[in-house]
């Protein structure tokens, strides 16, 4: 339909809202608590982390407080995982929505990335929240670069995750490729040990993995001459911008198999 | 207006390639319904769908001045695990109409009772026909599309279905599909036969009827 651009946007206000609504609660199941269950399923997932690796008491390399340390290492991977996994199920679980003609492929994407962002900020509210009244002190002492950080990660996982719902409708062996890859980040971000006491060599490989950057950026918040020259936010901020002009791309070229798969 | 700017379509088969519009450029215009005949395997939902907008060409563009529908009676959209009720709610914030005049006009219409309230994955076919012509009667669509199904339901709601539509026609226009010559006679302007990955355009539904008549002998 050819529309001022004023009432297409007001048009795809309309749209984007309806498919929030609808993806908060039909996403697991018909239950009224869908959403809650969206957002504890992520921080179980991170309580339960950081409780074994606290619960082994192993002193940890950098500071006194074994819970920041794992903390800012384990919710940047959870925040990244997350949002990820969602983005790439997106069009596979709303694609009935697309036989009403005025749904397009990108609109579930966008509806899905800004659901995605919403739950993120719960889960990361809920878990600050849950450390404040068990008295842990998790402040950062430089809030702003905590808050950077964690949302250049969640724009990390909602890209690759974007990219990978394109891919996911194509091959559906991805989703396992994608959890690999995710493993793989994971092991190598240096969430659970210091990258700088590795050998040399392997830091070099590490430094090309963005969850690397993302945990070490979020640590600098926390503990005062952190991370050094080997952490760049910046390079974090490109993958994310270069993989989700990649993932647009692939939408746009696939875009007619989509609606027909 | 719906615009075809030189549209390739075709699918793949098993084995063959099945062309259903060869590089076609037409134009469907405002206040006019079309009847839209062909052979079985013609084509003849697939272009439906490139109407609408939920397939697309492999080549061409199509540009759509209008607000078209789904295909009537069509509940394919339709999230079982949510109630009527909020499947309502959901199609008619979509397309930005009165939520609550559309639920009201539906609960009216299809007569489902306290089952508005149930899982829509629970109604019976017919139920699920029901809601999904109410709602599709509570958009303001300007064109509707018809796959064969005009009305549904046992006769009684069917002539209900056809006199709602009626009162429709007077607004909106209707691209439809039918083996029924009657149907097509009666509702439709103009004519359109789709063969053989081409389509011909008649002034006169008759006339297109007549050559429906010999692609079947």
């Amino acid at each position: 339909m050819r529309t001022s651009f004023v009432a297409a946007l007001a048009n795809q206000k309309a749209v984007l809202g309806a498919l929030i609504l609808r993806d908060m609660r039909t996403r697991f199941g018909r239950t009224a608590i869908g959403f809650v269950i969206a957002v504890a399923w992520p921080l179980t997932h991170l309580l339960a982390m950081l409780g074994v690796w606290v619960a082994i008491g192993r002193a940890v390399p950098l500071g006194t407080n074994n819970v920041v340390f794992f903390g800012t290492g384990i919710m940047p991977y959870i925040l990244c995982l997350y949002p990820g996994r969602m983005m790439m199920l997106a069009i596979q679980q709303n694609k009935p929505m697309l036989l009403f003609p005025v749904v397009k492929v990108i609109d579930i994407i966008l509806a899905r990335a800004l659901l995605e962002m919403i739950t993120a900020m719960c889960v990361l509210l809920a878990f600050c929240t849950i450390l404040y009244i068990a008295g842990v002190d998790f402040l950062p002492n430089r809030p702003d670069i905590a808050i950077a950080a964690i949302a250049v990660t969640v724009l990390y996982g909602i890209s690759v995750g974007l990219l990978s719902c394109v891919i996911l409708v194509l091959f559906p062996m991805w989703v396992a490729i994608f959890i690999l890859i995710m493993i793989a980040q994971w092991i190598t971000s240096g969430a659970l040990y210091l990258p700088s006491m590795m050998p040399h060599w392997v830091l070099e490989y590490i430094v090309y993995n963005p969850l690397y950057h993302c945990i070490s950026w979020l640590r600098t918040a926390y503990y005062d001459g952190y991370g050094g020259s080997t952490v760049e936010p910046m390079y974090v901020v490109q993958v994310s911008l270069f993989t989700l002009l990649l993932g647009f791309a692939a939408e746009r070229a696939v875009r007619g198999k989509l609606l027909m798969k | 207006m719906i615009r075809f700017q030189d549209v390739f379509k075709f699918y793949r088969t098993q084995k063959t390639l099945k062309i259903v519009l060869d590089h076609i450029s037409f134009r469907l215009d405002k206040g006019v319904s079309y009847g839209i005949m062909g052979i079985n395997g013609a084509g003849k939902s697939t272009l439906m769908r490139l109407i609408a907008g939920t397939e697309m060409p492999n080549s061409g563009r199509i540009v759509r001045e209008a607000r078209v529908s789904w295909p009537l009676g069509f509940a394919g959209g339709l999230h079982p695990a949510l109630t009527g009720r909020e499947n309502i709610q959901f199609v008619a914030r979509v397309y930005r109409q009165d939520i609550r005049k559309a639920v009201r006009f539906v609960e009216d219409f299809s007569e489902l009772g306290p089952f508005i309230d149930a899982p829509f994955g629970t109604y019976s076919s017919g139920m699920q026909q029901r809601l999904a012509f109410g709602l599709s009667m509570a958009i303001d669509f300007d064109c509707y599309l018809i796959d064969e199904v005009m009305a549904v339901g046992d006769s009684r709601f069917q002539q209900r279905c056809r006199d709602e539509f009626n009162k429709r026609k007077q607004y909106s226009d209707m691209i439809m599909i039918s083996h029924s010559i009657e149907l097509v006679q009666m509702y439709c302007d103009r004519g359109i036969v789709l063969a053989d990955g081409k389509m011909y355009f008649f002034d006169s539904v008759s006339d297109a009827v007549e050559m429906y008549k010999q692609l079947n002998m």
